[in-house]
This record gives structure tokens, C-alpha cells and sequence, in this order.
């Protein structure tokens, strides 16, 4: 109880707070960028039979990139897919879409290729997120479970500071359910996702 | 410039943080079993635990394979209490002949019985004269405790005041001063505890560091003989005292005479009328360990440690065989085994824990139960907690004449719970109740894991009693583990794979049961199935359970819901366990 306390005091205190100390301190260009596409579940997560019998949905993000080499960025951002439940579908509480969402970290290097004007770039990092179902009777989630995110795509000129940024992307990580009543479940999460950026460059 | 580049960075510490924050996860138990439903459902020997209103519709999936679950629910409320519901099932595929024992396992040795005479001959015992004499014993104690316990209210003098004024008035087993050959007179008035005594004349037939054994001049003849009773003594006195004491505690000695008084009267006989369905082997009246005197004396109070016992009756025995020599010598050991733990429960409550109130009468019985099976582990060389197969039990003469001797009753009684599961409770003290409860308690000892001595004795040595004297004990919800045991009625050396909360540590009684003689070769469980019904209607008593076993195709699943028959929630006191068996 005490620590679901003083977590978001501390969250909150931390947004008020570091701006004006991050900013001082910033070495590089910073951005910020909204993605938004199809999220297409992929392995057991997808398999029928297997388990939830995910199928597709969308997939939005926004992170924040900051440049600490030439060609080189680290992201941190928010991430959150939303997919059908087919087998959520047959019960007769769940309901027929899951949610899964969670933080990144990671780099984006640029690839020195490609035709003027265009910016080929992959991206790697970890994530942590978890799966959320709802239902009639109130909603839950798993563990934030530890996995990957890889990436790849190009960036276009837009306007101004802006940059717009297609790429397909690939996430994997593995969640546990801690549950009360009945016996603790882990699963392989994984999906594939199509989408396309908006950055703004400061 | 510097107002975007602050901008930026206040975007980039929200993000994680905002997004960091994650969502707790306080599902409901339809939820969770929704969830888990989707995430594949159970494994052989998984198991969801819901109850009450939580419980709704639950799906069950038949895997590749095909799958077979049971449904366990629980009634925790008094045994006088009763509870319809209905669980209907969709998908529910045809029943499995429900098999005795586990695939691979084998009934042992053919042709060997246990609890006959001929121990060749399965079907002939002394299980069903001991599952009448039962019945007659509920009524008996049912009174005779509500009767004591009013005496317990009106408050008791210390036990050293009590043992003074016994001295001053008597001298004929008080203070050691009985010698083999003397007659003494002995209430035996069974209906009431201190009005209109009913005097018997005993004469003291042998004398131990430990017993008197009184015989009542009015037992019918070619009964026992003096070295009937002898042995009785030494027996007593070399097993059963030991093994009861060093479990239980000491007795106390309000007639000074550091012994217990047995004694063998017809006047137990004549409470079983001839015909009558049952018989009473025995029993022990808790109004002798009060004073006749002082303020709230009990003129009918025999002032002693003791108890009373049936006694052959040849002649009677050519139409009722339970009271031949032969039978009422095969039970005498185990009966004493039972009373002298009610004695022991009841004198130390009185006048060493200082308890305002009896043992809850199911529990007493329980305890009484599982004191002669601790008599038997003596007998026999074995032990609690070794999942005891019945090869084991007939691995030699001594182990075998053993369970004859104190265990096969409570095989018979646990038996007939089985095949009356539905209609019984165990907390009630009827005949399939006690078999229930002895074997609860005897899972809850296991469970606990303290040893017998410690957690018996914590169990008798208690102002508390029933449930809260069983919680205060175990330091477990005595409810939950109920509802545990009720799973491993079927799981125990059944269902491999299963936790160790669903097995029952000290018996196999899988292999047992078949091998008893009433039971002729079968496990005595009565389940319920669907049986091509979509619903199947349930009648539980408090402290009830039953099993209902539900099938499930390959590739398919089952919806089940389980509600009142009306359709509405079910109340929290129901608890529900789905087991995947197969």
C-alpha cells in the first residue's frame, strides 16, 4: 500500500521537476514522435488453439529521441497495441479485444544509404509492457513482462521540423499472470505492426 | 529556443512515467477464470478455487486429448443447514466409467479380506454390526453431552476439593484400596445423569497399575472369564493408556485411585433393544466426573474415571452374532481405545483447561476415532503419514490383526460416507458424518505438519471447540482445508500430478476400501455426472460435499454454471473447487 503511494508522488514530482534540470543538461537535438498503424499478432499469441487466438488491430506510440552521436538516437516512449481476442470472444465475460501496452527504451541508428532526402534508419531496444482484458466483470492485467522491439524504416522530409517516419516494427516479450483464484499462467507475446511517424524536431 | 528544448524534455520525462505507472491487477475470480480459460485452461492437477457469488460460469476445455474435471463444492455452514443448487453444463461430453483405482494399479493380494473372521470371504464382517452399532451411539452421546454439558455450566469445584470429599465418603475403588474379588456398586442409569440412579453390583475381575476391570454380576454366562479381563488390564495398560496419554495428556484422578474403571455391564447391552438396527458397544457419561455433592452436585455421579462396555451374550448371539464372544473380544480393545478419549477430552476440559464448554460432539467423536487408529500404528509397528497400501496392512499376521482389531471401523465408516457422499456432513456425528470427520481430521494433522502428539494434544488441551478449536490448532481456515480434503476424497492415489493439499498423507485408501469385507471389492465413492443432462441438481448439508465428474471431447468446450436452482448467486459459504483430472 505504502509503495502505491509514493510511486506516483515521486512520478508526478519527477515530471515537475526534471524538465527545467533535463533541459540544462540536454546534449543533442531532441524530437518527439506519434506513430500510429496495424498491429498483427504473430506465434502462440496468434496460433488457433494455442491460446488467446490474437488477431490484428493497431498499434500507437509516442517517444521522445534524443541525438547523442551523429546518426544516432536513444528513444524512451509509450507504446500501446490494441488486438482482437478470439478466444476472449467465445467466453461469455471477456471482451473480444485485448490491450497491450508499456514503455521502450532503446536506439535508432540512421543508415548511411539510400537516395537524397530519404534517411534509412533501424531501431532496437527493450520493452516492458503487459496484457489487459476487460469485461463485465471489471478488467486485469498481467505482470509487466521484460522482451525486444525491433524496428526498421526511412525518414521523409515533411515540414519544417517536421519529419514523417513509415517503418514496420516486430515485439516480443513474455508476461506472467499472477492470479489469485486459480493457477499463474506466462505467455509469449508477439506481434508484427506496420505504422507511420510524425516527428517533430526541436 | 530554451522554452521548446524545456518543452521537449518534459515530454520525455512524462513518457515513461505516465506509461511506468502500471495497471494493479485486482481481477475478480470470474475473471481470472475467464482469463485463464483463454490462456489454455487447466492442467492435469490444476485446479480453480472459487466461492459464493464469485463462482458464475466458467468454461472447461477438452485439449487435444479430450479432458474429464470434477467439481467440488463445499457447504461451510453447520450440518443442519441445507443447500440446493444447480450446475448446468454446456458441452459436456458422455461419462467414464468411474474406475476404483488408478491406471496401472492392481486390487493386491486376491482372496484377502480385511475385517472378517474368514478373512477369505469378502462380504462378512463386523463392518455392518459396527455401522448399525453407530447410529444407537450418536443418539446416546447427543444426549448424554447436552445432559453434561448443563452440569459443566453450573460450574465445578477444583479438582483436589472434588478428590477430598470422594475420599471422605468412599472407600470402595477410591484410593486404591479395591482388591480383585470385590463387589462395588456402580450407577448405570443411561438416560438420565443424576436422577433415578439405576445400581448396578460389580465385582473387581483384575486390577493394573492403570485399570480396574469391574464385571457386572448380572452379564449373562459363558461371557468372558477372568483371563478375558486380565488381558483387558495388561492391554490397557501396555498399549492403549500409553499410546492415549503420551498423545492426549493424563486423565485426572478425582477418585484418587491413579486407575480407569472398566466396566463390563449387561446394562450396555440392555440399551440395544433385541432387533433394534443398532447396538450400543459402549460408552462414557461425562455426569461421573462430578461430585455428588455440594451445591451443584450430581447424586447419579459415579466419582471416577471410568466407562462402560458391552459384554457377550451367547445366547443372544444366535440371532444378533454382534454380541458372541468372539466379536464383542474383537471390538472390546478398540471401543476402549474410543471411550477412554472422551474421558480423557472431557476430564481435562473440567478440571485441567479450564473450558467452559465440551468438545463439539462431531469433534470429540473425530478424536475418539482417530484414537484408535493411533492405537493401531502401536499394534502394528506403523506409522501416520506413509500412505499406507493395503499390501502393507497384509504383510503379516500382526499388521493384520491389528486393523481387525482397531482400525477396520473406521475403513467401514469412512466407506459408508463415500457411498452416502452427498446426504452426509462432517460435522455431523451420525454414521457416515464420523466417517467423513475422522478422516478430515486425520488430513488436517497431516497438513499441519506438527506430529500427532503435538497437534493432538494441542487439540484436546483447548477452551475452544469445533471449527475454531480446529483453526486455533492448525493455524489454518478450517472451512478452506475442508474444502481441500473434499477434493482429495477422489485425487488422493488417483490423479497424479496434483498438489500435495489434494492428497491425503497416511492412507491409500483406494487400495484399502475394496478390501473390506461390506465393500466387496469396490471403491465405495458415489459420484454424480451429467449422465446426457444439461444440469445436475445438488442437495448439500452443511459440511457437506460431492464429486461431479465432467467429461470434455477433444477440441471442445464446456460451459458450466453453477447458481441456486432459481438461478440466483450462490452464497460465500459455498466454496467450489474444478479439478482437472485427466
Amino acid at each position: 500500500m505504502r509503495k502505491r503511494i509514493v510511486v506516483p508522488i515521486a512520478c508526478c514530482a519527477l515530471v515537475l521537476i526534471a524538465p527545467a534540470r533535463l533541459a540544462a543538461q540536454l546534449p543533442g537535438a531532441l524530437s518527439v514522435e506519434a506513430r500510429l498503424g496495424g498491429a498483427f499478432a504473430t506465434g502462440d499469441f496468434a496460433a488457433p488453439g494455442k491460446a488467446l487466438e490474437a488477431g490484428n488491430g493497431y498499434a500507437a506510440s509516442v517517444n521522445g529521441r534524443l541525438q547523442v552521436l551523429p546518426g544516432m538516437q536513444v528513444y524512451v516512449g509509450y507504446e500501446r497495441a490494441q488486438m482482437t481476442c478470439d478466444a476472449c470472444s467465445a467466453t461469455p465475460v471477456l471482451d473480444n479485444t485485448i490491450v497491450d501496452d508499456g514503455i521502450g527504451v532503446g536506439a535508432v541508428m540512421a543508415v548511411p544509404m539510400g537516395p537524397p532526402g530519404l534517411s534509412p534508419w533501424v531501431r532496437a531496444g527493450l520493452v516492458r509492457r503487459q496484457l489487459k482484458f476487460s469485461g463485465d466483470d471489471g478488467s486485469g492485467a498481467s505482470k509487466p513482462g521484460i522482451g525486444f522491439d525491433l524496428g526498421a524504416g526511412i525518414t521523409l522530409p515533411f515540414t519544417g521540423p517536421f519529419k514523417v517516419t513509415p517503418g514496420i516494427r516486430y515485439v516480443r516479450y513474455t508476461t506472467e499472470f499472477d492470479f489469485q483464484n486459480v493457477p499463474d499462467r506466462s505467455l509469449d507475446v508477439s506481434h508484427f505492426g506496420v505504422d507511420v511517424g510524425l516527428a517533430y524536431q526541436f | 529556443m530554451a522554452i521548446k528544448r524545456r518543452l521537449a524534455a518534459s515530454l520525455v520525462a512524462a513518457v515513461p512515467v505516465l506509461a511506468g505507472c502500471d495497471s494493479e491487477s485486482t481481477m475478480s475470480p470470474a475473471l481470472e477464470v475467464a482469463i485463464h480459460s483463454v490462456l489454455g485452461g487447466l492442467e492435469k492437477g490444476e485446479a480453480y478455487v472459487l466461492r459464493g457469488g464469485d463462482i458464475g460460469s466458467f468454461p472447461l476445455l477438452g485439449g487435444e486429448n479430450g479432458a474429464e474435471y470434477i467439481v467440488v463444492p463445499f457447504y461451510a455452514a453447520r450440518e443442519d443447514q441445507e443447500l440446493d443448487l444447480a450446475l448446468r453444463g454446456d458441452g459436456v461430453a458422455a461419462p467414464r466409467p468411474l474406475l476404483a483405482l488408478a491406471e496401472g494399479e492392481e486390487l493386491g493380494r486376491a482372496g484377502r479380506m480385511l475385517g472378517s473372521p474368514d478373512r477369505s470371504r469378502p462380504g462378512v464382517g463386523l463392518g455392518r454390526a459396527v455401522a448399525a452399532s453407530d447410529r444407537a451411539h450418536e443418539q446416546l452421546r447427543t444426549r448424554m453431552r447436552r445432559e453434561a454439558a448443563e452440569l459443566m455450566r453450573r460450574g465445578v469445584p477444583d479438582q483436589a476439593s472434588v478428590r477430598r470429599s470422594i475420599a471422605a465418603r468412599r472407600g470402595n475403588l477410591a484410593l486404591a484400596s479395591a482388591a480383585v474379588g470385590d463387589l462395588v456398586t456402580l450407577n448405570v442409569q443411561a438416560d438420565v445423569p443424576c436422577d433415578d440412579p439405576q445400581y448396578r453390583t460389580g465385582k473387581v475381575m483384575a486390577i493394573s497399575e492403570r485399570a480396574i476391570v469391574v464385571a457386572d454380576t448380572l452379564n449373562p454366562a459363558n461371557g468372558f472369564d477372568e483371563s478375558h479381563y486380565r488381558a483387558f488390564a495388561a492391554e490397557f495398560d501396555e498399549l492403549v493408556h500409553p499410546v492415549l496419554t503420551g498423545t492426549f495428556g493424563e486423565p485426572t484422578d478425582i477418585d484418587g485411585n491413579g486407575k480407569v474403571i472398566i466396566f463390563f455391564t449387561s446394562a450396555v447391552n440392555d440399551l440395544t433393544p433385541p432387533g433394534s438396527e443398532g447396538v450400543i458397544l459402549g460408552f462414557f457419561y461425562a455426569r461421573d466426573l462430578f461430585p455428588q455433592g455440594g451445591v451443584n452436585g450430581c447424586a447419579g455421579s459415579n466419582e471416577a474415571e471410568m466407562f462402560y462396555m458391552m459384554v457377550p451374550d451367547p445366547k443372544r448371539a444366535q440371532l444378533e452374532p454382534i454380541f458372541s464372544l468372539f466379536w464383542v473380544e474383537e471390538l472390546a480393545m478398540g471401543i476402549i481405545a474410543h471411550e477412554y478419549q472422551h474421558l480423557i477430552n472431557s476430564a481435562r476440559r473440567i478440571y485441567v483447561n479450564d473450558a467452559e464448554t465440551f468438545e463439539e460432539i462431531w469433534l470429540d467423536e473425530a478424536l475418539s476415532h482417530v484414537a484408535e487408529e493411533l492405537v493401531f500404528y502401536a499394534a502394528s509397528g506403523m506409522g501416520p503419514r506413509r500412505d499406507i497400501h493395503v499390501d502393507d496392512l497384509l504383510a503379516n499376521n500382526r499388521r493384520t490383526d491389528a486393523v481387525n482389531r482397531y482400525m477396520v471401523d473406521n475403513f467401514v465408516r469412512y466407506g459408508i460416507f463415500l457411498q452416502d457422499i452427498e446426504g452426509a456432513s462432517i460435522f455431523s456425528y451420525d454414521l457416515a458424518g464420523r466417517g467423513g470427520s475422522w478422516a478430515f481430521l486425520r488430513y488436517v494433522a497431516d497438513r499441519s505438519g506438527k506430529s500427532d502428539e503435538e497437534f493432538f494434544r494441542d487439540l484436546v488441551n483447548s477452551r475452544t471447540a469445533g471449527l475454531a478449536n480446529l483453526g486455533r490448532v492448525s493455524g489454518e481456515d478450517p472451512t478452506e482445508m475442508a474444502r481441500d480434503w473434499a477434493v482429495s476424497i477422489y485425487t488422493d492415489n488417483f490423479v497424479s500430478g496434483v498438489p500435495d493439499k489434494y492428497k491425503q498423507p497416511s492412507w491409500n485408501f483406494r487400495s484399502i476400501l475394496p478390501r473390506v469385507g461390506i465393500f466387496n471389492l469396490t471403491f465405495p465413492l458415489s459420484d454424480r455426472k451429467f449422465d446426457g443432462e444439461n444440469a445436475v441438481n445438488l442437495a448439500l448439508r452443511g459440511g457437506g460435499t460431492v464429486i461431479v465428474r465432467v467429461p470434455v471431447d477433444a477440441a471442445s468446450k464446456a460451459v458450466l454454471e453453477a447458481t441456486t436452482p432459481g438461478g440466483g448467486s450462490l452464497p460465500s459459504t459455498l466454496h467450489l473447487t474444478v479439478l482437472r483430472t485427466r
